[in-house]
């Protein structure tokens, strides 16, 4: 094999090849099944540039979209408001209509209100040697902000008496998912920042802050791992943008009188006889709304 | 073809490598990250060449454990350099590496295979002369 220097000797060369061979083989059994597991993933033949490309694609598409609803509802907004200034029953109706708006989060909001930040402990406790991945991951779950932690957050804003959220600039409406997709947070099924997330709401800054910041509150149960984890600020006027999605109905239809009454009937029974007061967020309000208020006061 | 009791050798390599692949498949349920993949499969080739190279120079009986050892890791750690330098550059370089092995490997089979069939044909002669 040498070129330089013509070999004077021969080692022994079974057990040398007979190690390597054996690394060779667990090499490629661990090869295969990776293999196998890639092909189970459906990632077979999508080399990463594809991807990539195929992502920005899509992207690009999307926020055109994104534009071109954006435009239709400013123009809808305008025809709306010349429509509405014809007579007293028009302007009552759009008076009605702009605040159906605001309550489904279609148009921009501004008012006073609170930020709220959530973002990951600043220091993770380092894994032990004698520490398995899975209960290290167990461990050190609650350094990390999760899907859940934001929804809590949204649930107590809501509790307080927000009137609009919205997490990382996105609206958070009626049928808004919240929720963790690797190192990102994805509301309205839009990607955003993980940590910091950032949480803004018009309402009673006051009554927000202090539901907050009480004793044994979520601020508190934070503050037990890592205070720099949930921060809140008040705000004199923040401005939330509107929703921007796609908001079909395919399945709802509004109920008949008859079912309406029915429904209303039932939710009114099961507010009576909840043993617990909280129970009484169980009960169907999509079918009536009127039911709504007494439900947030029930909460409160 | 008559087997001289040296050549029964060249079955070590083939053996412990099914041996490794029970190992690997029944003892170490552990898949790698698939972006740790193409690494992996050219450790694996790597492997081979230097199993190839080894066995040849085995039975030309100038096997040098030290050339075997420094030539494995350094062509494993080349390969690994180059599939890593063409993915940060976006050129498959790693392709540099599967070619030149996979010619390494070729070549040093059709040597031993060679080698094999002379041996064979001389221990014929020996037999019948």
């Amino acid at each position: 094999m040498s070129v330089f220097s013509a070999p004077s000797r021969s080692d022994p060369w079974v057990p040398s090849i007979a190690a390597l061979s054996i690394i060779f083989g667990v090499l490629a059994a661990a090869s295969l099944r990776t293999q196998d597991r890639i092909r189970g993933e459906g990632l077979i033949g999508t080399r990463p540039q594809q991807v990539f490309g195929a992502y920005s694609e899509m992207r690009a598409t999307v926020s055109e979209q994104k534009k071109q609803i954006g435009d239709l509802q400013s123009s809808l907004s305008k025809y709306q408001a010349a429509a509405a200034k014809e007579t007293d029953n028009e302007k009552l109706l759009y008076a009605d209509l702009q605040k159906s708006k605001v309550m489904a989060g279609i148009v921009a909001v501004t008012g006073p209100g609170v930020t709220i930040t959530l973002r990951d402990a600043r220091e993770v406790p380092k894994k032990t040697s004698d520490m398995s991945e899975e209960t290290y991951a167990q461990w050190t779950n609650g350094y990390h902000i999760h899907d859940q932690d934001i929804q809590t957050v949204v649930n107590e804003l809501r509790a307080a008496g927000a009137e609009s959220i919205s997490i990382n600039d996105q609206r958070v409406v009626a049928s808004t998912a919240i929720r963790c997709v690797g190192p990102v947070v994805q509301v309205n099924a839009v990607p955003t920042s993980g940590s910091p997330v950032r949480i803004h709401a018009v309402g009673d800054p006051e009554a927000m802050y202090s539901g907050f910041t009480m004793p044994g509150g979520v601020k508190d149960q934070y503050a037990m791992t890592d205070p720099s984890m949930f921060g809140i600020e008040k705000a004199k006027a923040l401005t939330l943008p509107a929703y921007s999605g796609a908001t079909p109905l395919r399945w709802s239809q509004i109920a008949t009188d008859k079912k309406a009454e029915q429904a209303q009937r039932a939710s009114e029974t099961a507010t009576d006889s909840a043993p617990d007061p909280v129970a009484g967020d169980a009960t169907d309000t999509r079918a009536a709304p009127s039911n709504a208020l007494p439900d947030k006061e029930i909460k409160q | 073809m008559i087997w001289r009791k040296e050549m029964w050798l060249v079955l070590v390599p083939i053996v412990c490598s099914i041996a490794g692949f029970a190992l690997g498949s029944l003892f170490f349920p552990y898949t790698i990250p698939p972006v740790m993949a193409p690494y992996f499969s050219l450790a694996a080739l790597s492997c081979m060449d230097a199993i190839c190279g080894g066995v040849r120079a085995g039975v030309e009986g100038k096997f040098h454990r030290d050339i075997f050892l420094s030539g494995f890791f350094i062509n494993s750690l080349l390969a690994g350099l180059l599939a890593y330098a063409g993915d940060r550059i976006g050129v498959d370089l790693y392709l540099a590496a599967i070619v030149v092995m996979g010619w390494r490997i070729f070549t040093n089979l059709s040597l031993l295979r060679r080698y094999f069939l002379t041996q064979s044909q001389m221990a014929r002669k020996e037999v019948s002369g």
